[in-house]
């Protein structure tokens, strides 16, 4: 009972600070009930864990009073900003309005659905063998030894995989585990499912103001019932998902938030949707490595669409914006690089290994990589229809790609998709047990990207009035 | 300034993308499910990845091969209901439109989502089973077992979970066609690990691991890295009634 109450009041310190974020800084998206929340739900637990991540830093190592002191600050904090006034955006139209009475109600319920078969299935199996040592069992060392400085990450005789891998996810359940005195790795997993319902609520946010609120419902519930998210049968083993107990679904979650803020910033310029997309690409470099590939695809994405806008008349954006942005980055990446440049680099190390000589050496696993791709993108029992549909979304409305916010939906996700293939090339390890055991994740990554892409194909081309 | 909210585009014929989309699905899933029954196409596929995998590494062919049908079969068989899925999905809403104008793509949408669907289901589905065979009512590491005893096959579990090469396994089953099965298939399956990196457990280390490890999840973790260990240690260390020496299943 009390491990329950532990985590009701994790939960609640979570969105307690994700709240708190999304009342001070003035983003668009947070304009409305769907939007705060969401942003909430994907934040909490980052900045959660890097409060507490600084605080180690600080020589305040994890313990109960740790994460009590977090917990009452943060909670403090919301109750604070709560007063702060926020212009909400009028009223719209309703789904029901759009869609009739039937289908929003059945569309709303497979969302929660997901998440809560999501967090169900999360508390009730374990992690998997691969998750267990990369990322659970690093908690448990955090834990027990209080701090990040533990030899079980340093030294020479190890057993822990990765030791300088991002430490979001293992802190954001060490501070659970704080809260309840004890070891809760299997209730702190329920965490890994609220980003992606977080995710869902804001591509809804984004999404109302252009398509409507019945086609932005369905996208939503698109995103949050994609089956790899929550499954847990005998397929749960592949990576990924909520209840394998991987960093993942927060990284998806923090990477298809960062673009949907993206294009709330390309749409309405203002500089709290940009710090906020900046804010959640910071937590993601924090989450996993794959957001160094991915900042670099963000900022391709953001600079063609700005080159697009610029040639359709619109100015370009000022350099506080841009100055706030990567202050935001700053801000989160250089303490954890900070630490990190002092964690030994073992196992794969995919940054050192992509050169051009291992790139020609591995080119024999291409058609390897594309068949398996391509089956993945059809596999209906991990992501839904996701990627035929985006398919088609490009193959209808192909004269809207050169549409800036498609145009940077579209970079992002390719270049990650070229990244992730260079990686499956030089891999030093069996390129079919490779693909196997991570081309799944890779998907289930990029797939809040698809469905954020396919959004902004859907949505009407703007006219200079707009 | 809000801007204007898209509502109904009044000109779009109504439903004539659904229900194209819908008649490609319906056809292509349709065709995959006969896919299923005459695999040669996927066969002569298959065959052309299982040469270039042994071409290029030391895999164990038969090891290859066998992944390989099993996610064909998989692969095909959710694509085809997904395809079925997809296209009534997409053709429900086609005919809804002609009554009831809806926003484009609205159709393919909700196609989409029927798919989802069909894995929810299945999903709730495990979430009664599970109910119904003690799933939540049970503390200890034996809700594991009789989730998946409940949910799937549990020799499939094992052999998910279990590396070709580890000694010792721990097997809360009794069924002994369960472990025959173990005993048949665990053997081609290999440790997805850097021969560098085992080298560098000992068995202070693994102790030490195994003891930090919480109750319940112990034969995840043992199986992948026990090798290196003798059973009496592992037994002193966890709770020996649940461990199970592969070797003695062997015989």
């Amino acid at each position: 009972m009390i491990e329950i109450l532990a985590l009701l009041l994790g939960l609640l310190t979570f969105y307690a600070a994700g709240y708190s974020v999304a009342r001070s800084i003035d983003s668009s998206l947070a304009r409305s009930h769907a939007g705060t929340l969401g942003i909430a739900l994907i934040c909490g637990p980052g900045i959660v864990a890097f409060a507490s991540f600084l605080l180690d830093v600080a020589h305040v190592p994890f313990s109960p009073l740790h994460s009590y002191l977090v917990s009452i600050a943060f909670l403090a904090l919301a109750v604070l900003v709560a007063r702060r006034h926020i212009a909400r955006v009028p009223s719209q139209p309703s789904a029901e309005t759009e869609l009739g009475p039937l289908l929003p109600k059945l569309a709303w319920a497979a969302l929660f659905l997901c998440v809560a078969l999501g967090a169900l299935f999360a508390m009730v199996t374990p992690a998997i063998k691969d998750s267990l040592v990369n990322w659970s069992y690093k908690t448990l060392v955090l834990f027990q030894d209080g701090s990040v400085r533990t030899q079980d990450l340093r030294a020479e005789f190890r057993h822990l995989y990765h030791p300088n891998y991002p430490l979001l996810v293992p802190i954001a359940q060490v501070f659970l585990f704080g809260l309840a005195g004890t070891a809760i790795d299997q209730l702190a997993k329920v965490t890994f499912a609220l980003p992606h319902l977080g995710v869902a609520l804001l591509a809804f946010a984004e999404f109302r103001a252009r398509l409507g609120a019945g086609r932005a419902l369905l996208l939503a519930a698109l995103l949050a019932t994609t089956p790899h998210f929550y499954r847990a049968d005998d397929l749960y083993r592949f990576a990924g998902s909520v209840p394998s107990g991987y960093a993942d679904p927060t990284f998806a979650a923090l990477s298809g938030a960062c673009a949907i803020a993206t294009i709330a910033w390309l749409r309405t310029r203002r500089r709290g949707d940009l710090t906020i997309a900046a804010l959640f690409l910071g937590l993601a470099v924090f989450t996993k490595n794959e957001s160094l590939p991915f900042a670099i695809a963000w900022a391709s994405g953001i600079a063609i669409a700005i080159l697009l806008q610029s040639r359709s008349g619109r100015p370009l954006p000022d350099w506080k914006t841009l100055a706030a942005a990567g202050a935001m980055i700053a801000g989160i990446a250089i303490p954890w690089f900070a630490v990190r440049s002092t964690l030994p680099e073992r196992d794969e190390n995919y940054q050192h290994s992509l050169t051009l000589t291992n790139l020609l050496e591995g080119a024999w696993r291409i058609p390897l990589i594309l068949v398996q791709s391509v089956q993945m993108m059809f596999s209906a029992d991990f992501y839904g229809f996701i990627w035929p549909v985006l398919l088609l979304a490009l193959i209808v409305h192909v004269r809207r790609i050169l549409a800036p916010e498609v145009a940077f939906a579209c970079t992002t996700l390719v270049a990650m998709a070229v990244v992730y293939a260079a990686v499956f090339v030089v891999t030093p390890l069996p390129i079919v047990d490779s693909l196997v055991t991570s081309i799944p994740r890779t998907f289930f990554q990029m797939s809040p990207l698809a469905v954020v892409l396919l959004g902004t194909l859907l949505c009407e081309p703007r006219t200079k009035d707009s | 300034m809000p801007e204007p909210t898209p509502h109904v585009i009044a000109n779009h014929r109504p439903g004539r993308l659904e229900f194209v989309v819908a008649a490609v699905a319906i056809a292509l899933g349709s065709f995959a499910l006969t896919l299923k029954e005459n695999v040669f196409l996927a066969k002569v596929v298959l065959e052309d990845r299982a040469k270039e995998c042994r071409a290029h590494q030391d895999g164990d062919p038969a090891y290859v091969r066998r992944m390989l049908e099993q996610e064909r079969l998989r692969s095909c068989d959710n694509l085809s209901k997904g395809l079925l899925a997809f296209g009534i999905g997409c053709l429900a809403v086609a005919l809804y439109r002609r009554r009831r104008p809806l926003p484009p793509f609205t159709g393919v949408l909700v196609g989409a989502l029927a798919v989802s669907g069909l894995e929810l289901g299945h999903q709730v589905e495990l979430v009664v089973r599970g109910a119904r065979s003690g799933l939540f009512t049970e503390s200890d590491s034996e809700h594991l077992v009789r989730f998946f005893d409940a949910a799937v096959e549990p020799a499939q579990v094992i052999i998910d979970h279990v590396p070709a090469d580890a000694r010792i396994v721990v097997v809360n089953f009794d069924d002994p066609q369960v472990l025959k099965k173990v005993q048949y298939l665990i053997f081609p399956r290999r440790v997805f690990m850097p021969p560098k990196v085992e080298m560098q457990f000992d068995v202070r280390q693994i102790r030490k691991i195994l003891e930090r490890m919480p109750h319940g999840i112990d034969w995840c973790f043992a199986a992948g890295y026990t090798h290196l260990l003798d059973l009496t240690t592992l037994r002193q260390t966890r709770d020996p009634s649940a461990i199970v020496d592969l070797e003695s299943l062997r015989r």
